[in-house]
């Protein structure tokens, strides 16, 4: 029984600890923040699609088409990048926003294929803002350079919704 | 080995052996089975209740998933380790886990349980794995990046979606002969093929439309657009419709395949990937990936009838409801 219980042992042990280099998969990322402020007034911050600059990452953003599924806008970077998004969704009565990357800065995200959705509720007397994002690391092969793997990819998205988000309770509270 | 842990084995295999004695099955089937990608596990939801019956611990980032037809196995690809996981279908535990491949995605599995086929992702290959011996029995060449997969109702014939090649083939599971092969739209995910076996349908992810291939003359009869980046196909045979996950537009798409057109579109949870047809053959399971549930939707009345708490990163790319 020793033997039978020492074999069982060395294949689990085998399945459980190997680490596996592996190919891409889809990762998520959500961040939430609370703002002491209404709704209304944090929708107001976010709620125009070419206007990005309410991302402390962003020094000037551009768009074309509005607030209009399929609408464009350009966020040139402060670290000197540029991003371009699509917008896919508008729904400005549940104060929500859906868009995607069509081309990424690497250096800031490296992400691929990645898509978002933003939205703001009432929570208490003030706002919640969530913020959701399905993306693949930038790297799509198998072995990527570490700053393209998966985990800098949750890293990046997760750091630059994180400082949005709070540069965005800062202006909504400020008002 | 101490006396304690002698009793703890003992009393192990007493559970085991009660369990094996056990007169029925857990539950009452016709069970779905959900990987979720980001909990490492599988969810089994018991539709009759549309309760959660079970949480399975498998490997690492589950994917693909594939019931046999009489419900007795289940086999789950781990896309982010290295091989499948082997699910004892009657009583819900994980039976085994096998090595093979890297980024494992499509799997099917026969009526039986006796075969399951994988897509070697990274080597345009099938793997044949005999279920009972758990040995690989063959490896038939297919196209690159094979992705879905879907076997005749007899095992004579599979057919994959060859992602990187826009193609659908179909070969012969035994000699790995190619019976055909037929061009769809851009980057073939999912695939399903109509009961009589006329007709097969593909989800073209980057054509934003769906192939409905005539398998008389193995031809593609229309590509009809959908939603955005369409990832999965289930058909209704007896209202010829096809319904389709939209994973950037939450929704499914209904499309009449006579008219060769998208009729309705049903909002669904955030980012909804695999689709299955239940049994009864009117409602459609769809597991939403981002918001970690399953939604259940009527095929007759197009209403989300039911929401499902899964895991998280609920996935189930395959054929993951059957058993009766």
């Amino acid at each position: 029984m020793k033997k039978i219980l020492a074999v069982a042992l060395v294949f689990l042990a085998a399945w459980t600890t190997s680490v596996f280099a592996h190919g891409p998969t889809r990762q998520k990322v959500t961040e939430s923040i609370e703002i002491d402020a209404s709704p209304a007034v944090v929708w107001g911050i976010i709620k125009d699609f070419d206007k990005a600059d309410w991302m402390p990452q962003v020094a000037s953003s551009t768009g074309t088409g509005g607030n209009e599924k399929g609408a464009t806008r350009e966020l040139r970077l402060k670290s000197g990048g540029v991003i371009k998004e699509e917008l896919k969704a508008y729904d400005a009565e549940k104060m929500s926003y859906q868009s995607k990357i069509t081309e990424t800065d690497p250096k800031e995200l490296p992400v691929a294929n990645y898509s978002a959705h933003i939205t703001v509720s009432p929570a208490g007397s003030g706002s919640r803002v969530e913020w959701n994002g399905a993306f693949y690391r930038y790297f799509m092969n198998n072995n990527p350079p570490p700053d393209q793997n998966d985990e800098a990819a949750v890293k990046a998205v997760t750091r630059f919704y994180q400082e949005a988000l709070a540069n965005l309770k800062a202006l909504a509270e400020k008002k | 080995m101490t006396t304690s842990a002698v009793r703890q084995f003992l009393a192990m295999a007493a559970a085991w052996v009660v369990a094996a004695l056990l007169p029925f099955p857990v539950g009452a089937a016709p069970f779905a089975y959900i990987t979720n990608q980001k909990d490492d596990s599988v969810t089994v939801i018991d539709t009759a209740s549309g309760t959660v019956q079970a949480t399975l611990r498998v490997g690492k980032e589950p994917a693909g998933v594939a019931v046999s037809g009489n419900g007795r196995r289940v086999v789950v690809t781990n896309a982010g380790g290295k091989g499948i996981t082997v699910i004892d279908g009657a009583r819900q535990q994980v039976l085994t886990h096998l090595d093979l491949g890297e980024g494992l995605v499509g799997v099917a599995v026969d009526a039986e349980g006796r075969l399951a086929y994988v897509a070697e992702w990274y080597d345009n290959s099938v793997s044949v794995i005999d279920l009972e011996t758990l040995s690989v029995l063959r490896r038939l060449p297919v196209g690159h990046v094979p992705a879905g997969m879907v076997l005749s109702r007899d095992g004579s014939c599979l057919y994959v979606a060859n992602r990187d090649d826009d193609t659908i083939t179909a070969l012969d599971p035994n000699t790995g002969r190619l019976l055909a092969e037929v061009r769809v739209g851009k980057h073939p995910f999912g695939i399903a093929l109509a009961p009589d076996e006329t007709l097969l349908f593909s989800a073209n992810v980057e054509s934003n439309d769906v192939s409905i291939v005539d398998l008389k003359t193995f031809q593609v009869l229309a590509n009809v657009p959908v939603g955005e980046r369409p990832y999965a196909v289930a058909y209704v045979a007896p209202y010829r419709r096809l319904f389709v996950t939209n994973q950037y537009d939450n929704t499914v798409s209904v499309v009449d395949v006579d008219r060769a057109k998208a009729v309705a579109e049903v909002p669904v949870g955030e980012y909804p990937e695999g689709i299955a047809l239940h049994p009864d053959g009117i409602h459609l399971y769809v597991a939403n990936w981002f918001d970690n549930s399953v939604s259940v939707i009527n095929g007759l009345s197009l209403k989300v009838e039911r929401t499902i708490e899964a895991g998280n990163g609920s996935r189930a790319f395959g054929a993951f409801i059957a058993g009766s």
